[in-house]
């Protein structure tokens, strides 16, 4: 070896460049190679001997014209170094760790590095070979275990998501026979009941609800899993919000005795555009979550705005509650999806711990954020914000009518600061001036001063020392008749026990808590408008009735439902409002009969056997005709885009199932409009006389309840009445006759005809007869007892009623004849077509109702040869044997040229 | 310092004799048709150069080195832009591996393309000159946009470098594209920078006027 000075020192390192763990071989200008380490003896299997003095391409013919001698030129002409990499230049040399046989293993796997090093005379050539066989097979390993976890991540995505559609479909299977427990439970209230069943109804009643809520939320959380929640985009007033917030939440504050306030700062618009659903069940959730962890003080909702624009408002909504409070740890996990502050904590207090998550995406929707601050103790205040849009033309829906009430004096006495400062805030905002004062005491103080003079009183009712009523009753002992301002009382309790504990209380109104602007802005405009209003608002508080019901009377609306019990529910809750009900059972039916009947609406079930709601509207919208008809859609499907999918298919509303009844009134009232009626309000309906023979002051039997069942028929009713009186007259006997002979074919005969006249018994409103005739249909049913205490309770209640309906001796049998019989002549085809279809469809459903519909459809055909016929209806609807009762319809439908 | 537009005009002639070798080796090597070139070409400072990278933030560059030595040194660069780089490995490879992190076989196949660019460049830059050159091998880096275009951190151990030497760059922004790229006028961008200290930068222009007079 040339260039060394000194023979040591080239020695030496030439023995370093022997032993490295890489390959080294040294190549000269004449492309020769000078040096092959013992590295590369080992793992080529040449020996240095073999092939110093060789070319590369002489010792591997394999190599010539590739990147390893393109690499070496370089370096040789230019001293230009070469990488040459695993992956492009793959296993260049024959090179074999030490221990393989070459006959059978693979090549290593080799990084060479070529590199020129300048000599005098020119360039030498340097060529590094590494062993990267071990990190080869690592990444190949890691880039298998990469794969597998892909897999895995895909698979358990795949699964999640399986979950997340089950858990959406099985809230939504699940809403469809909830519907049909709160709607029933929601019938059975109508029924006579006792005061324990009464109870057991309204705790299922309760259990029911709050299992919709935990239904509705999983289904919620399933969306927001699967990215299928979508935020509206509506018109809609913040006020509308509140009011619905309170309406929920009050109940609760109600029973906990808590002060439940709205504070709405004056910069906040209340005119917006945004998803009012959502933003309300954020609030509903936020506060029921307050209430539940607050024992004591209030839960108080401000909203104020962040930032205006002309276009859109931040608004910044907090609601701070005096409850438990949370700790740092606690808020931390918060809103995390099935979390609650503490398992302890979920015991005491329940809930699904999916609220919090799901109003914070909500809140993300409305490109909000959500937070919480809170002392362990004191009470927590959770905020968020939202961005809304805001209408265009904005204009303050509460402006006091007339400006004579501007700046009016008002004198506010509410001893709970935070309600008063709230209070204050309210009536500052419609320009009045304001005196707060924190008792009962304070403000007869204020009043009693000769200088002073307020126009408007504000009195809270539970304050110590001297509460509302008795503070109202110091005034108007003070102060002379003509000098007394107006009084309005302020509670936070429920308004059925205000008005009774304030029934002779000399007042001129009063206002429940929370406080919205629109309630304040009714309350002011009763109090100091005419009286008319006045006596208007007292009277609405008592009878929360859904506005506008009353006209529906009358409506002919097609129900189309194929799930039986969803029928009947939403039946009777039509009927019960007067409305004429006409039902089909698919969308096929749907389409024939909207074809054959004016209705005034159709509600339209979604999902059916053989013509879903959707293609039925589409083929009941194809005709010009029903262009405008109302077709409003009742599907328990909640995914969002159905909602969209209804208006696609031309429906003109959605409820969901299951409905709260209200919520069905409310959309009927809104799409029935009482111009479009196209039939007369029938003869006798809900709103109808009552009927003069019909004494008001039964003891005994419930008139106004048997009236609503049968549809306020008066006249009907009357005629039920007699009807029974005369069939049951010696009732009795028979039944005390068949019990005394025994034998299992009388006990039998008895069990029939006392359930028959139980059934009649609690139609016509005797409720008492109808429980005692019940339990000893019972009796007799299991024979597991002695009937005979259970018949003598019933004896005697049958006795009363009996007693009772001797009063009605005096009526006009053929009056009542002809308040039903009259209509007959006129009843051309259709309408006969149509009592007909409907005692055919409530036979089919095998509804109790069938009789009525039979006495009224008898009544009318009276002097109809098919009167006989329908004697044998009568049987058979008293045998139950609707079968065989739709078959002779079916036969009389026949002889009256009407198919069924 | 500045370079006339003759300079410069030059400079890219030999710049782009060795792009064309480049693309050849590139093609070559992957089978596969790469086209490169050359649309831009600056002297600038250290702060020019920085802001010509572009690069958002304090974000890690990868970048191919090699440095060289003897009479003019300085540092050659071919500078993948962020997050761009495995886009051109995965061109000119058709290779589909995972993105997230670069493994160590894929910093040699890096170095590997790298290693060939650069060499055309620096063969063609060489070449016409009557220095000697010295050229360590490549090496693969990652760092941020401003060290790496800062000469001191690149530790040249050049005989006479002045310590207060303020660094210039000779900065080619260059275009990577396979053949159904062009197709689609897909491009990648890559940067090469040539980085020298102000004395070499004199001893270059010095070269380079000789080269034009002596054309």
């Amino acid at each position: 070896m040339a260039g060394f000075e000194n023979k040591f020192e080239s020695d030496l390192l030439l023995s370093i460049l022997e032993k490295s763990h890489d390959g080294i071989v040294f190549i000269n200008q004449q492309m020769r190679i000078v040096f092959w380490n013992r590295w590369m003896e080992k793992t080529s299997r040449i020996d240095r001997e073999e092939i110093i003095g060789k070319t590369l391409t002489e010792a591997f013919p394999e190599l010539t014209d590739t990147r390893v001698m393109l690499g070496i030129e370089n370096a040789l002409s230019r001293g230009l170094p070469t990488t040459l990499s695993h992956r492009l230049t793959n296993r260049p040399f024959p090179l074999f760790q030490p221990a393989l046989d070459p006959t059978v293993s693979e090549r290593m796997c080799q990084v060479v590095y070529i590199s020129g090093i300048r000599q005098q005379d020119g360039h030498m050539c340097v060529v590094q070979i590494q062993d990267i066989t071990t990190v080869v097979s690592r990444e190949q390993l890691l880039r298998h275990q990469t794969e597998q976890l892909e897999i895995a991540k895909e698979a358990a995505f795949n699964a999640n998501k399986a979950k997340g559609d089950f858990l959406a479909n099985m809230s939504h299977e699940i809403r469809t026979p909830m519907n049909a427990i709160i709607g029933m439970t929601y019938l059975l209230f109508k029924t006579p009941l006792d005061d324990k069943q009464r109870d057991y109804l309204s705790k299922v009643q309760s259990a029911a609800t709050s299992l919709l809520g935990i239904i509705n939320d999983i289904l919620d959380f399933s969306k927001i899993e699967a990215g299928r929640l979508e935020i509206e985009h509506i018109p809609f007033h913040l006020d509308d919000v509140l009011h619905n917030v309170s309406n929920l939440i009050t109940i609760k504050t109600d029973e906990k005795g808590l002060e439940f306030c709205f504070s709405i700062a004056k910069n906040c618009p209340l005119v917006l555009i945004g998803d009012p659903l959502r933003l309300g069940q954020i609030l509903v959730n936020l506060a029921n979550n307050a209430v539940k962890f607050t024992s004591s003080g209030e839960v108080i909702i401000h909203i104020e705005a962040d930032e205006v624009t002309d276009e859109a408002v931040s608004i910044h909504f907090s609601v701070k509650d005096t409850g438990i409070g949370l700790t740092k740890e606690q808020i931390d996990n918060l809103f995390q999806a099935f979390t609650q502050a503490d398992a302890s904590t979920t015991r005491q207090y329940g809930g699904t711990g999916l609220g919090l998550s799901i109003s914070k995406r909500l809140v993300e929707m409305m490109a909000g954020t959500i937070w919480v601050e809170s002392t362990p103790g004191v009470g927590s205040t959770f905020h968020f914000t939202a961005r809304l849009a805001r209408q265009n033309a904005e204009r303050r829906r509460f402006r006091l009518p007339k400006d004579e009430y501007v700046g009016l004096r008002v004198l506010l006495a509410d001893d709970n600061p935070a309600s008063r400062d709230i209070l204050k805030d309210t009536l500052e905002a419609f320009s009045f001036k304001v005196t707060p004062v924190a008792s009962g005491k304070e403000a007869l103080a204020l009043l009693r001063q000769p200088d002073v003079q307020f126009d408007l009183v504000f009195v809270d009712w539970r304050m110590p020392e001297m509460d509302g009523i008795e503070t109202i009753e110091e005034i108007n002992r003070l102060l002379p008749q003509s000098k007394i301002p107006k009084i309005i009382m302020v509670t936070a309790y429920s308004r059925e026990e205000v008005l009774n504990a304030v029934k002779d209380v000399p007042m001129d109104s009063f206002l429940l808590k929370p406080v919205s602007l629109s309630i304040m802005y009714d309350t002011l405009i009763s109090v100091l408008g005419d009286d008319a209003a006045k006596t208007a608002r007292l009277a609405k508080s008592h009878d929360m009735e859904v506005k506008g019901l009353g006209s529906l009377a009358g409506a002919r609306i097609l129900l189309v439902e194929d799930n039986d019990i969803n029928r009947q529910v939403a039946t009777e809750l039509l009927q019960a409002k007067g409305l004429t009900v006409d039902t089909a059972t698919n969308g096929k039916e749907a389409v024939t009969a909207v074809m054959r009947h004016t209705y005034d609406a159709v509600l339209m079930d979604i999902q059916m056997p053989e013509m879903d709601g959707y293609e039925a509207t589409r083929q009941i919208r194809a005709h010009e005709a029903f262009k405008d008809l109302p077709i409003i859609a009742m599907t328990a499907n909640v995914l969002s885009g159905d909602s969209d999918k209804c208006i696609a298919a031309g429906m003109n509303g959605h409820i969901g199932k299951p409905f709260e009844p209200d919520d069905l009134y409310h959309t009927l009232v809104r799409w029935i409009k009482p111009s479009e009626r196209l039939t007369q309000p029938p003869k006798s309906r809900a709103a109808a006389p009552v009927h003069a023979a019909l004494p008001t002051d039964f003891q005994k039997i419930d008139t106004k309840a048997g009236l609503r069942r049968i549809g306020g028929n008066a006249a009907l009713y009357v005629k039920m009445l007699a009807e029974f009186r005369e069939k049951y007259q010696d009732f009795m006997e028979i039944v005390r006759k068949y019990l005394s002979q025994g034998g299992e074919s009388n006990f039998k005969e008895i069990y029939r005809m006392i359930h028959t006249m139980s059934g009649v018994a609690g139609t016509i409103g005797a409720s008492d007869l109808h429980l005692a005739s019940q339990r000893l249909e019972h009796a007799l049913r299991d024979g597991q007892q002695d009937p005979e205490p259970l018949a003598e309770a019933f004896q005697l209640k049958l006795r009363e009623v009996l007693d009772e309906l001797k009063r009605l001796a005096d009526i006009d049998n053929s009056a009542v004849d002809s308040g039903i019989a009259a209509p007959a002549a006129l009843l051309d085809k259709e309408a006969l077509a149509a009592h007909i279809e409907k005692l055919a469809a409530l036979l089919e459903n095998g509804d109790a109702d069938a009789a009525i519909e039979l006495a009224s459809l008898k009544a009318s055909l009276s002097e109809h040869p098919v009167n006989t016929d329908l004697a044998i209806i009568k049987r058979q609807i008293d045998d139950y044997d609707y079968d065989s009762a739709r078959e002779t319809l079916q036969r009389i439908a026949g002889t009256l040229k009407i198919t069924l | 310092m500045e370079l006339d537009e003759l300079e410069q005009d030059a400079l890219k002639e030999f710049f782009n004799m060795g792009l064309g070798m480049a693309a050849d080796s590139l093609s070559r090597m992957v089978k596969k048709e790469i086209l490169l070139s050359l649309p831009q070409l600056a002297v600038v400072d250290h702060r020019d150069a920085v802001a010509l990278v572009d690069n958002k933030g304090n974000e890690q560059l990868v970048a191919v080195r090699q440095i060289f030595l003897g009479d003019l040194c300085g540092t050659a660069l071919l500078i993948f832009p962020g997050g761009k780089s495995l886009e051109l490995v995965r061109t000119l490879l058709g290779d589909d591996v995972p993105l997230e992190t670069l493994t160590e076989l894929e910093q040699d196949t890096l170095l590997d393309v790298g290693n060939v660019i650069l060499n055309a460049f620096l063969s063609s830059f060489t070449q016409m000159m009557t220095i000697e050159f010295e050229f360590e091998a490549a090496e693969f880096l990652k760092a941020d946009c401003n060290s790496l275009l800062d000469i001191s951190a690149h530790k040249l151990s050049c005989p006479k470098a002045d310590k207060i030497d303020n660094s210039q760059a000779f900065f080619l922004m260059m275009d990577f594209k396979t053949a159904e790229d062009e197709l689609k006028h897909n491009s990648l961008r890559g940067y090469v920078v040539l980085l020298f200290s102000e004395q070499a930068m004199i001893k270059l222009k010095q070269e380079i006027a000789r080269i034009i007079s002596g054309l």
